[in-house]
C-alpha cells in the first residue's frame, strides 16, 4: 500500500460510501478498500450496520406504497389501451393502412386524466353468445355484438328473457346512431396448431386435465386474432333516425356528438375436443364430428377507450332513455354495470342459471336439461373462460372447468 | 424494493413491433413507479400511458437497455411527482387517507386484518406526504432507487455523476428518515 492509499485508508468512510457498500454499488477496488478500512476502524465498523439498517428501513417504508401483486394491471390490457390511444390520436396506422379514427379532429382528445380505460366483455360476449347461440339461443349474438361492448367483465349475471320475441325485442342497431368501423376486426376463427395459438395469444393457454365421458381426445384449436372496432356517435344521424320513427322529440345530449369509442381486442382462442372429424371441418361444425361436443374458449378481456366529451355511461344512459324499447332491453342495458363489470346474460326459461365458483372465481353455470347442454363462464385475471359441452350434469361441468391447467 | 426487470435485447427504434416489445418489457416498472408515487391506480395508469405516448412520439436515442430504462423512469418520475404535488395541493394526507379505498394500499392488504390495513394506509399516506416534502431531486433519487434502479441508471436518469449517487442517496435517505420519524412522533402525540 502506498502512502496515498494508506492515508485514504485512515480516513473514515463517508455515509455515501457506506450506503454504496450496502447497496453493492462500489467498484471492486473501492469495495476492497472500504472493507479493509472497516476492519481496522471501530467507528466505521459501528456506522456500517447502522447505515445499512437505515437504508433498509427507508425502502421498507417505501414498499408500503405498493403496488401489491394484485394491484398490477395486466400488461396485455394496458397495451391494448395504449394502442387504442395511439390510434385515437392518429399516431398509429392500423393494419390496413388506414386511419380508423380519421373522423376524430386533431386536438379534440380529452386531457389524459379524462381518458379512462375499461376492460369490456365484447369478445367475451361474442364468444359466450356464440356458444350459447350454438347450444341454446339462436340469434343471441346480435345482442352481444351491439351492447355487451360497453363494460368490463368481472362477473356474469343471468337475466330472464322471453324467447318468443327475444332477438327482435333486444336488438338496437347502433349504426343508426353513428358510424361503426369494424373493417380491422377479425370476425372469424382460423384453424391453427397449438404452437401457433400459444404464440399468438398473450396469456397462458389452459387445457382441461379431465374431460367428461364420451369426449374425444383429438384437440383442435382456432384463433380469433381480434382487432379494433370504432363507434363514433353522430347526433345528425341519430336525430334523423329518431325523427323517421316518430321519436324526434327525444333529447340527445350534445356532448355525445363525435364521442368515439374504440374497442381493442387481443387474440383469443377456442379449443374443441372431438373423436374424429372429416378433413376441413370448421371448429363450429358440431354435428359433423363424432364424440361428445366439448369446447373451451379463452378470451383476453378487451379494452374500450372513450375519446370525446361523453362517457360510456352517458352513451348507455342515452340508449336506455330511448322510448319504444322493450322492457327486456331496458333491463339488460340497466344491468350492464360499468362499475362492477357485471355482464347480463340473457337466459330463456328452459335454461337453468346459477352462480357458481369456477376455478376459484365467481361464474355462472348454465344447464338445459331438455337437451342435455351446459356451459360454465367465469373471468379471472382479465381472461374470460367458457367451458361448454353436451351435459346437464353440473358436477361434471364444474369438475372439468376446475381441471383447466 | 421491487424486483428488477430482466434486461433483454433492446430494439432501438419505435416501429410497431419494437414499441410493443418495449411496452411489454417496461410497463410494469413504469406503472409501479407511478403508483408508488401517486398511490392511485387510475392516475398511475394514466401516467404510464403518457410515458409511453412520449416514447412513441419521440423515442430517446438510447443505446442500451439501461439508458432506455433510465429515460422511461425519468419521464415517469417527473410526471408522477407533478401528480403528487397536485395531490398535495388538493388535500391533506388525513383527508386522502379517509378517501382512499383499502384496495389502494400497497402490499398484501387482502391477507391482513382491517386494523392492519388502516394502519398500513396511514403509514403509506405519511410516507407519501414526507416524500412530497423533500426537495425534488431527493424525491427522485429515492423513488428511482425504491423501484430497483442501479446507481448507473439513477445517474443516467438524473444527469449526475455515477460516483455521486451513493452520497446523494445517503443524504436523501437520512433526510427522509429524519422527517418521517419526526412526523410519526408528532402524529402519535
Amino acid at each position: 500500500m502506498n502512502e496515498q492509499e494508506q492515508q485514504q485508508n485512515n480516513e473514515c468512510l463517508d455515509m455515501g460510501t457506506l450506503v454504496s457498500l450496502h447497496d453493492g454499488e462500489l467498484p471492486a477496488d473501492e469495495r476492497e478498500q472500504a472493507l479493509g478500512h472497516i476492519a481496522t476502524c471501530p467507528d466505521c465498523a459501528a456506522d456500517e450496520p447502522a447505515a445499512s439498517a437505515s437504508s433498509r428501513d427507508v425502502y421498507n417504508l417505501f414498499s408500503l406504497l405498493g403496488p401489491g401483486e394484485g394491484e398490477m394491471p395486466l400488461t396485455v390490457t394496458a397495451l391494448a389501451a395504449m394502442q387504442a390511444r395511439l390510434e385515437a390520436e392518429g399516431l398509429r396506422e392500423n393494419r390496413r393502412g388506414t386511419k380508423t379514427l380519421a373522423l376524430l379532429k386533431p386536438g379534440s382528445a380529452r386531457p389524459l386524466h379524462f381518458v379512462k380505460q375499461r376492460r369490456v366483455g365484447w369478445l367475451a360476449a361474442v364468444v359466450a353468445a356464440a356458444l350459447i347461440a350454438l347450444l341454446l339461443l339462436p340469434n343471441a349474438s346480435a345482442l352481444a355484438n351491439q351492447f355487451l361492448a360497453l363494460f368490463q367483465v368481472q362477473q356474469f349475471q343471468p337475466v330472464d328473457v322471453n324467447p318468443q320475441n327475444f332477438s327482435q325485442a333486444l336488438v338496437l342497431d347502433i349504426t343508426k346512431y353513428g358510424d361503426v368501423d369494424q373493417q380491422d376486426f377479425d370476425t372469424g376463427l382460423q384453424p391453427m396448431s397449438e404452437a401457433q395459438v400459444r404464440q399468438a395469444i398473450h396469456f397462458p393457454l389452459l387445457l382441461p386435465s379431465h374431460l367428461p365421458p364420451g369426449v374425444g381426445q383429438t384437440v383442435r384449436f382456432a384463433l380469433n386474432s381480434g382487432g379494433r372496432v370504432t363507434f363514433v356517435f353522430r347526433v345528425g344521424k341519430a336525430r334523423a333516425f329518431l325523427k323517421q320513427n316518430g321519436e324526434g322529440a327525444v333529447p340527445i345530449p350534445a356532448q355525445l356528438n363525435g364521442a368515439t369509442y374504440t374497442i381493442t381486442i387481443q387474440p383469443s382462442v377456442v379449443v374443441n375436443y372431438v373423436k374424429s372429424c372429416p378433413q376441413g371441418t370448421g371448429i363450429d361444425a358440431v354435428n359433423q364430428c363424432s364424440g361428445v361436443p366439448f369446447y373451451v374458449a379463452e378470451i383476453s378481456s378487451p379494452v374500450v377507450q372513450g375519446v370525446g366529451n361523453a362517457s360510456l355511461k352517458e352513451l348507455r344512459d342515452f340508449f336506455i332513455s330511448l322510448p319504444g324499447k322493450s322492457s327486456q332491453m331496458q333491463t339488460l342495458l340497466r344491468d350492464i354495470d360499468l362499475n362492477t363489470g357485471t355482464v347480463p346474460l340473457p337466459i330463456p326459461p328452459q335454461v337453468n342459471a346459477q352462480h357458481v365458483t369456477a376455478h376459484g372465481a365467481p361464474g355462472v353455470l348454465l344447464t338445459d336439461n331438455s337437451v342435455s347442454l351446459g356451459a360454465v363462464l367465469w373471468q379471472t385475471h382479465g381472461i374470460i373462460y367458457v367451458v361448454a359441452t353436451a351435459t346437464s350434469n353440473a358436477t361434471e361441468l364444474l369438475d372439468t372447468a376446475n381441471s383447466l391447467r | 424494493m421491487l424486483s428488477d426487470i430482466e434486461h433483454r435485447p433492446l430494439v432501438a427504434s419505435a416501429d410497431e413491433g419494437s414499441f410493443e416489445g418495449v411496452f411489454t418489457r417496461y410497463y410494469p416498472l413504469v406503472y409501479a413507479l407511478a403508483y408508488r408515487c401517486t398511490g392511485r391506480s387510475d392516475e398511475a395508469g394514466d401516467i404510464a400511458q403518457e410515458v409511453f405516448l412520449r416514447f412513441y412520439r419521440v423515442p430517446p436515442q438510447a443505446t442500451s437497455p439501461g439508458e432506455l430504462r433510465a429515460w422511461l423512469c425519468r419521464v415517469a418520475t417527473n410526471l408522477s411527482l407533478n401528480a403528487l404535488r397536485a395531490q398535495q395541493r388538493r388535500t391533506h394526507h388525513e383527508e386522502r387517507a379517509a378517501d382512499t379505498t383499502i384496495q389502494e394500499v400497497g402490499g398484501d392488504g387482502a391477507q391482513s386484518s382491517p386494523e392492519q390495513q388502516v394502519l398500513a394506509l396511514e403509514q403509506a399516506a405519511l410516507v407519501r406526504d414526507v416524500l412530497a416534502g423533500l426537495p425534488e431531486r431527493q424525491q427522485t433519487y429515492l423513488l428511482l432507487r425504491s423501484i430497483g434502479l442501479s446507481y448507473a441508471e439513477i445517474a443516467q436518469a438524473t444527469g449526475v455523476a455515477p460516483a455521486s449517487v451513493g452520497s446523494l442517496l445517503a443524504r436523501a435517505e437520512r433526510e427522509f428518515r429524519r422527517k418521517y420519524y419526526e412526523r410519526a412522533r408528532t402524529t402519535a402525540e
